[in-house]
């Protein structure tokens, strides 16, 4: 390897003080090996891969639109996320009214029940909870979630609205499709068991089918739906229009409900992430080296961070972080 | 799964929709690039502005690119380069080796792989955690004993000396092949 590729690739990989960052970068400038530098920053740029966007992104987007003058819709973040209870609004309402219309008709079986109430189940950072429906469908709520369901299911659908991960395990009504709604999508299901991942600040919406049937359709009319069979997981990324789908251990990405953390050939970018909502911490990631690599770990309930921070640099020696309070900068 | 030509084709049409798309799948490729040569999260955030404007602006170039991702690095290598230059190129440095007739061949060889030899050392040695920095120093460059230098920063011997050998093990695994007795010269 050429002598400035191995100062460049060192540089490019550790942090320095000022001075020595100087001293490098008017290394970096003298001409002479212009030939080799450029395959040493192509191969760092090709290294990098293409780790998803983040909150850091949207913000950076933002301000380039700012510059570019392009008109924008000013919804503070919280406001987005909340703006698919709109419908919600004027679907309870509409039932409301119908539940008033037919209480005067004739229907057989069930009585009828002329109003019911929206329930709300949230669940805070580091913690779990589960709950029964009142068609005894189970749901898991993981932590950071909320739920939002109704006290009676009433009309042709049951039907829920989801922010965060939860995993349904939905009693079997063919009559009665269930439908979990999310930020840019929702699930139809007749009866079956499945893990959904929706939380707010992910790139991606994962969903995980474990017995069944289930069927992901996209808000976007642009955007197909599709329908999974067992042991298949199927990631929607509604910005970027993309949609993939592989075979996986479905147990796997439900594991979760029993405290324990697992984690089969998963990039270190979702690992992360996934421990930004199980632990309640911002994990700041100042090197892209890492986001390719992909770990196993099999770790325990209630496991503490430290321990899993530790766990990862046992697999990945050259990384270096430090926690400070509910931060974590990793280099 | 994913069509990126077609979206590419529609941002070289000026499509907004397509750059904000595109954007968003390149943003932290570019980030972490930048970040990597100037070492500021600041600056990079900036740069890495700038290259994305360029990119809007030259959009009718990308009409016949295939591929986003190259036209791209090209973009943001020269916008780093030139960011860098412009920030630590010395003028008057840069004069005297116009003055010459063509600066680098009047240096000999030997002495650019010595040059760049120090900066590898200099580089190993900065990036070292505290501690093990100072044993390093202590040792190599004030030329103290493994004894002196544990009574000095309160350690045991077997420390210091861990220390040493981790020192040394990190900087023969990056140096250069003809290293070892540059680096003997060099103390």
């Amino acid at each position: 390897m050429s002598r400035i590729k191995k100062i460049l690739r060192y540089y490019f990989h550790h942090r320095f003080s000022d001075k020595m960052v100087e001293r490098v970068q008017r290394r970096l400038i003298e001409p002479g090996d212009e030939r080799e530098c450029e395959e040493a920053l192509r191969e760092l740029w090709d290294e990098i891969g293409l780790p998803g966007a983040d909150r850091r992104s949207e913000a950076s987007l933002r301000r380039v639109k700012e510059r570019l003058g392009w008109r924008r819709f000013l919804i503070p973040t919280w406001a987005r996320a909340a703006i698919w209870f709109i419908p919600l609004l004027s679907l309870g309402i509409s039932i409301y009214l119908y539940g008033r219309v037919i209480g005067g008709r004739d229907v057989p079986a069930v009585a009828p029940k002329e109003t019911f109430a929206w329930m709300e189940r949230s669940v805070p950072a580091g913690q779990r909870d589960r709950l029964v429906l009142p068609d005894s469908s189970e749901i898991w709520l993981n932590a950071g979630t909320s739920l939002i369901y109704p006290s009676e299911f009433t009309g042709d659908r049951r039907e829920v609205y989801l922010i965060g991960e939860a995993y349904f395990k939905v009693a079997k009504r063919p009559e009665r499709p269930f439908v979990v709604r999310m930020r840019s999508m929702r699930i139809e299901v007749l009866g079956t068991s499945f893990n959904v991942s929706a939380y707010p600040g992910m790139e991606k919406i994962t969903t995980t089918l474990a017995e069944g049937s289930l069927r992901v359709l996209p808000d976007d009319p642009s955007v197909e739906s599709h329908v999974l069979t067992p042991n298949e997981q199927l990631e929607y990324a509604p910005a970027l229009k993309e949609m993939s789908l592989r075979k996986v251990v479905a147990s796997n990405y439900s594991s979760w409900k029993e405290g324990g953390l697992l984690f089969n050939n998963d990039s270190l970018e979702y690992i992360l992430k996934t421990l930004e909502h199980v632990y309640g911490v911002e994990i700041h990631l100042r090197t892209s080296a890492y986001h390719a690599n992909r770990l196993t770990m099999h770790l325990n309930k209630n496991e503490s961070l430290e321990n899993v921070l530790a766990l990862i640099k046992v697999m990945i020696p050259a990384m270096d972080y430090h926690v400070e309070g509910k931060k974590v900068y990793i280099e | 799964m994913f069509d990126e030509k077609s979206l590419i084709e529609r941002f070289a049409a000026g499509s907004h929709d397509a750059f904000e798309r595109l954007f968003l799948r390149y943003h932290q490729k570019v980030y972490y690039f930048v970040l990597g040569l100037v070492k500021s999260e600041a600056e990079a955030e900036d740069l890495t502005q700038d290259i994305f404007l360029k990119v809007w602006t030259n959009r009718s170039r990308f009409a016949e690119v295939k591929v986003f991702g190259s036209y791209l690095y090209v973009l943001a290598k020269y916008t780093v380069l030139n960011h860098i230059e412009a920030r630590r190129v010395d003028l008057e440095e840069l004069d005297a080796a116009r003055n010459v007739e063509s600066g680098k061949e009047e240096i000999p060889h030997e002495v650019l792989i010595a040059k760049d030899l120090r900066l590898m050392i200099d580089m190993i040695v900065d990036a070292m955690p505290p501690q093990r920095k100072s044993v390093f120093r202590m040792s190599r460059s004030e030329g103290l004993t493994n004894a002196e230098i544990a009574e000095r920063l309160g350690l045991s011997k077997r420390t210091v000396e861990n220390h040493l050998n981790l020192a040394l093990k990190e900087l023969r695994n990056a140096m250069f092949l003809l290293a070892v007795c540059y680096v003997l010269l060099m103390f």
